[in-house]
């Protein structure tokens, strides 16, 4: 009877989309790897413009020194034009990595930069006072009373070191993200200090092609974040003016916001995206939240639902109808497009089951079989169980509901053990996962341990 | 990433550091600076403080003792014309007398991020002749490269409009400011 199924199951996907899920699998990865290897090559690039402009020609130990002190500030500077990019939403990157990978990929490169631009300010400091026969102090000291633009790139180190210290601070202590967001903003001032110093003085910043080169990469990484950071968001509230039209508390706790607003059938969000919310409360405009839709997307409206984590989410319970919203997005991967292989499995835990509702309203989960596991410790824990076992009946999905406290992996102790065992064909599923990062990264070993490809795991954690 | 694109990646990565490489070891024109107020000029990196005289200046001091010296060698603001070896205005029909100061006029070694810029101005009756660097900027291949390049052309500058006061040339505003500034130096001690 199972086999009977799967196969008129598959027999519904059609060769074409799975071959044209293929594709689009090819394409990222190509995409994605275009995008890796153009960040390298850039940052070659920059090194190679070093070379060519005489930088190892020396004729001093201290020109040796001055050389490894302005490659290392270049590379840097490349690292940060990248970081930019990075957080700039653009739907380049957010396509191409996913939004969460993006993040990560932004932070990670944070401190090396640090470092990077401590050691080109130290070596430059030593290089060019030992050539002048000044000490460090006595070189920066006449840098700050003769070059206006090596003053401000002083400065810039300066602030930097400050945003630094304080983030560290800020992450330790748990001060609030708002908190910690607007120290980091003053990254931007500090690059925005250095690039005087970089046009004027940056030797390599000098000549025709090197200096279009740089003029380029500014351009991209500024202008990305400038049009979708700033510009999108401002574009989406004039355009779509988003107001909350419902607020439903549910019996688990949770709460559904439902927005409405004009144009909304132009906004290309898809079943499983999330977006970055505000509400312009008194209390709760100064905060903005990353919440998946837990609806598929209608044209009309957008529907999100929020555990109370004791923060802004317990909040949401007091909005009222009429609250004006500013939304950036749709971001993430986690949708019915990024689909390679042939099955489905939706699994979701807790509140992690929002975006796996949306999808299975999506009409494309019935396209290939479908398995929806729910995680959650006991029933009154398990938001949308009622819309989900309607859903799954619709769709024609299997519906497993896995409750109850902790086993050894992500299931419960007399759950099932593995997918495996419950998804027919699993090794040429996609496997949808949302919920806590160590729940997750169980679903994704139990899968990789399966057979299921890497390209073929998608999974949803609120990475900043 | 896939294996043929790492294999691209890095074929393209080692082209573009040849590449730089190859250009950045090209040799680079050097400047010919002048000793200080000899008025030969010499292919020599640093200026030697030779204090050699043979200025064609009225008052031929043989000063310049030391090679940052900013002392003007032939300074003579509004000395009348110089009967000596030079005989620059003709003998026979009685020419105005001329106004301008003439002679060898060290500008100050002006310290930049960039090194010190040192040029000094050969005046002829008023009218700068030649402007001849003494002292330029550091001796990585990149700064020389870049002052070979702009060097020339801002003694081209001050030679066309006789004042320091001309624009910088792009990329070597360091340079540009320092060379400036001595020739300013020296043009005041001209008395210009």
């Amino acid at each position: 009877m199972t086999s009977l199924g799967a196969r008129a199951m598959e027999r519904s996907l059609g060769f074409a989309e799975i071959a044209e899920r293929g594709r689009r699998s090819r394409q990222l990865s190509l995409w994605r790897d275009s995008l890796l290897g153009a960040a390298w090559l850039v940052t070659v690039a920059g090194v190679a413009f070093f070379l060519a402009s005489g930088a190892m020609a020396w004729t001093a130990p201290a020109d040796a020194v001055n050389a490894i002190g302005r490659v290392t500030g270049l590379i840097a500077t490349a690292m940060i034009l990248m970081e930019m990019s990075l957080a700039s939403r653009a739907p380049w990157i957010e396509r191409a990595l996913g939004h969460d990978k993006a993040v990560r990929l932004h932070g990670s490169l944070g401190e090396p930069v640090f470092y990077l631009l401590i050691t080109h300010a130290a070596l430059l400091v030593i290089g060019q006072g030992s050539i002048a026969g000044r000490g460090m102090l006595d070189q920066i000291t006449w840098y700050l009373e003769h070059s206006r633009d090596i003053a401000l790139s002083i400065l810039s180190l300066a602030l930097l070191l400050i945003v630094g210290v304080t983030s560290v601070a800020a992450v330790r202590r748990r001060w609030p993200y708002e908190t910690w967001h607007a120290i980091h903003l003053f990254t931007y001032a500090a690059i925005a200090l250095a690039v005087p110093h970089q046009f004027a003085v940056g030797s390599t910043f000098h000549s025709g092609l090197a200096l279009g080169f740089w003029v380029a990469l500014y351009v991209v990484a500024v202008g990305s974040l400038v049009i979708w950071r700033m510009g999108m968001p401002l574009y989406r509230a004039a355009r779509h003016r988003l107001r909350v039209t419902a607020v439903d508390r549910h019996d688990d706790g949770t709460v559904s916001v439902t927005i409405g607003g004009r144009n909304l059938h132009d906004w290309d969000a898809r079943a499983g995206q999330f977006f970055i919310w505000r509400f312009l409360t008194p209390n709760l405009w100064a905060t903005a939240h990353p919440y998946s839709l837990s609806g598929a997307p209608d044209g009309r409206s957008l529907r999100i639902t929020v555990k109370n984590l004791g923060d802004d989410s317990g909040a949401l319970r007091t909005l009222r109808p009429g609250v004006r919203v500013i939304a950036e997005g749709p971001l993430g991967r986690f949708h019915h497009d990024s689909r390679v292989g042939r099955g489905l499995v939706l699994i979701g835990a807790g509140v992690g089951i929002t975006p796996i509702r949306a999808m299975l309203e999506d009409e494309r989960a019935q396209r290939g079989e479908c398995t929806v596991i729910l995680r959650a410790s006991t029933y009154l824990e398990a938001p949308l169980l009622q819309e989900i076992r309607m859903l799954a009946a619709e769709r024609g999905a299997a519906l497993y509901e896995v409750i109850g406290p902790r086993g050894d992996g992500w299931s419960t102790q007399d759950g099932p053990a593995s997918l495996s065992q419950i998804v027919p064909d699993l090794a040429s599923s996609d496997v949808f996962v949302c919920g806590p990062e160590a729940w997750s990264a169980r679903v994704k070993a139990d899968a990789r341990r399966h057979g299921v490809p890497k390209t073929a795991i998608h999974a949803e954690e609120f990475a900043w | 990433m896939k294996g043929s694109r790492l294999v691209f990646v890095a074929g393209a990565s080692a082209a573009m550091l040849t590449a730089g490489w190859k250009v950045g070891s090209t040799p680079i024109p050097s400047l010919v600076l002048a000793d200080p107020a000899s008025g030969q000029v010499s292919a020599g990196a640093s200026p030697s403080p030779s204090a050699s005289a043979g200025t064609p200046g009225p008052t031929a001091s043989p000063a310049s003792t030391a090679s940052g010296s900013t002392q003007a060698v032939a300074a003579a603001p509004g000395a009348p014309a110089a009967p000596g070896a030079q005989a620059a205005p003709a003998a026979p029909a009685p020419p105005p007398p001329p106004a301008g100061p003439t002679g060898v006029f060290v500008g100050p070694a002006v310290a930049t991020s960039y090194g010190t810029m040192q040029v000094q101005l050969a005046i002829n009756n008023g009218e700068i002749t030649q402007v001849q660097p003494l002292v330029v900027g550091l001796g990585d291949g990149t700064s020389r490269q870049i002052n070979a390049g702009a060097v020339p052309q801002l003694q081209a500058r001050v030679l066309a409009a006789q004042t320091w006061n001309v624009s910088y040339v792009s990329g070597a505003s360091y340079t540009s400011q320092g060379i400036l500034a001595s020739v300013q130096g020296a043009m005041a001690k001209a008395g210009l």
